[in-house]
């Protein structure tokens, strides 16, 4: 968008200046300023800007209510940006550049700069949020989300649409529409397509797969949006697939009461049955150590029997005098085979 | 039914593959299932890692779960053959069927654990065998239901109604765990580190139990087999 054309070298002066070895040095020296001139006023321009805003510590003393006083640009994420070839003027319009004050032009607020510094390159995405309900509240009183709201500023980063990764998916429904629908994003990462999201799967959707990225649909179940959404990644997904719940609560209490039911059913005898099983076990082992060990338990030492045998010096005296004996035996055995042997 | 030497043959080969594919196809969807159930837990990474990602490993876990649910099939029509055409004695001895001497024999189980009585003496199925074999009936029609229900979402959704891939995702991960930690604390205790059978109950693998094991492990079934001069009293 803002590199001009340059000419290609054609000089508009008398038409003499042109014979075919001027035309080659000329050629070059267009050459030379196109690169030394043109190209680099995106660079020049954020050099010169980055000379204040590229120092951390950079801050407005006298901030905006509500308005973060730093004034710091991280240079290396802005270079790593899909704008990074941009001039910062590109998109910050409408001030002239005084020092220490920029003169800013009060007709406009920052959101509507910023807004239309958007809209002029990419018009269709802005038509798209026209529509949606993000819009609807920033044009009743200049509040709620704009372009940067959700996409960021100086580190918008690059990205195919439809090829996007699942590290993008995943961060921007995180960090970008998690931000203000947090509850939402809580709901729906217990769901498999954010689990699956998390661990790598680009093709599971996101946030915005489902709810589009600009229009922002609301989604309700049985509605023809909504098929229409599901049908995306589902083909053959008819009205009645859409009443699958993307957002439900920890513990189901937003949830149909059948959902509910089966949830605390399930839940239920999950535990029931593995304390059950488990008790069963523990008595089991108990009874087992203690013949092993040799020992019978009085009380409650009939259910912790074990552990008191394992304690007991006597009990373990005991069974160290059995190995003994044990021991003892073998070799005495030995000793007989091998007098026998003789 | 063979008498061997010293040993006697309680599993046929049929017996010991079906439990062989039973437990592979077990241990290859609890390998592949729980990193995507808890996602966001530090080990998940790393287990799907191992698999190559979520593709692989939903695939790895269909298969199993194919082989898992053919195994059932089969198990189906057998016993549909040992009832039907055999016309065996479900309520039998020799059936896995629960019956009343299971009831007693958990009582005596449980006093012998607080040293109140003798060690109950087991038919050919004790109870927390048939108790596992029945946990399996449980478990394939509740996890392989939903799991074919979550499989299939879009038909789910026009046979009854997308909340049920909700209902389903439930189903499946809690019957699941309760299915995991059932092998890991009851079954594997039992056939692992009971006192009777520790290190190892081989018998699932070779068929084969030794004379003077049944003895004592089973000393009903013993008894009977004596009776019925099946084996040769020791």
């Amino acid at each position: 968008m803002h590199r001009r054309r340059t000419g290609r070298g054609h000089p508009r002066g008398p038409v003499g200046l042109l014979s075919a070895r001027r035309g080659w040095g000329l050629l070059l020296c267009a050459a030379v300023l196109t690169l030394g001139l043109v190209a680099p006023a995106a660079a020049r321009d954020i050099e010169g800007c980055l000379i204040c805003h590229g120092d951390p510590n950079f801050v407005d003393t006298t901030p905006a209510q509500g308005q973060d006083p730093s004034l710091y640009v991280d240079p290396e994420m802005f270079a790593q940006s899909v704008h990074a070839g941009n001039a910062c003027s590109s998109c910050h319009q409408g001030f002239v550049l005084t020092i220490p004050q920029h003169q800013i032009d009060a007709s406009k607020s920052f959101r509507q700069v910023a807004i239309e510094a958007c809209e002029s390159c990419h018009p269709e995405a802005f038509m798209a949020y026209q529509t949606s309900t993000h819009a609807k509240v920033y044009y009743q009183g200049d509040v709620g989300p704009i372009c940067i709201s959700c996409h960021g500023s100086h580190a918008i980063r690059r990205v195919r649409l439809g090829d996007e990764s699942a590290d993008f998916k995943m961060s921007m429904a995180r960090d970008s529409c998690g931000r203000c629908h947090a509850e939402k994003f809580e709901q729906a990462r217990e769901e498999f397509h954010f689990k699956a999201l998390s661990l790598g799967y680009a093709r599971a959707a996101t946030c915005f797969d489902c709810h589009g990225f600009h229009d922002n649909l609301s989604l309700k179940s049985g509605e023809a949006e909504t098929l229409q959404a599901c049908q995306k990644c589902h083909p053959g997904a008819t009205t009645g697939f859409t009443y699958f719940q993307m957002h439900l609560d920890e513990g189901f209490v937003n949830a149909w009461w059948g959902v509910r039911v089966v949830y605390l059913f399930f839940s239920t005898l999950l535990i029931v049955v593995l304390v059950l099983g488990i008790a069963y076990t523990t008595v089991h082992f108990q009874k087992e150590t203690r013949i092993m060990l040799g020992v019978a338990g009085r009380g409650l030492g009939r259910l912790f029997g074990f552990i008191r045998a394992l304690e007991d010096e006597s009990v373990r005296g005991a069974v160290d005098d059995r190995i003994a004996a044990d021991e003892e035996s073998r070799s005495a055995g030995k000793r007989a085979d091998e007098e026998g042997g003789e | 039914m063979e008498e061997g030497k010293g040993y006697y043959v309680r599993f046929n080969w049929y017996h010991r593959l079906s439990h062989f594919v039973m437990m592979t196809t077990f241990i290859g969807c609890t390998l592949t299932g729980p990193p995507l159930k808890y996602s966001y837990d530090f080990w998940a990474q790393t287990m799907m890692g191992f698999w190559g990602g979520v593709h692989n490993a939903g695939l790895i876990h269909r298969v199993m779960a194919g082989f898992m649910v053919a195994d059932f099939l089969i198990h189906a029509l057998y016993l549909a053959y040992w009832i039907v055409i055999k016309r065996a004695n479900i309520f039998g001895p020799d059936s896995i069927m629960f019956r009343k001497k299971d009831i007693a024999d958990l009582v005596g189980m449980v006093k012998w654990f607080f040293d109140r009585g003798e060690r109950p003496k087991f038919e050919r199925f004790t109870f927390w065998e048939k108790f596992d074999w029945f946990a399996v009936f449980w478990g394939i029609a509740m996890i392989g239901t939903s799991g074919f229900a979550l499989w299939f979402p879009t038909v789910t959704g026009q046979l009854v109604s997308g909340i049920f891939l909700n209902v389903a995702r439930i189903i499946h991960g809690d019957e699941a765990i309760l299915a995991i930690g059932w092998i890991l604390f009851v079954h594997l205790y039992n056939s692992h580190l009971r006192m009777n059978v520790f290190p190892m109950d081989p018998v699932i693998f070779t068929g084969k139990m030794p004379i003077e094991h049944l003895k004592h492990d089973k000393a009903a079934w013993y008894e009977r087999l004596v009776r019925e001069g099946k084996i040769k009293p020791e």
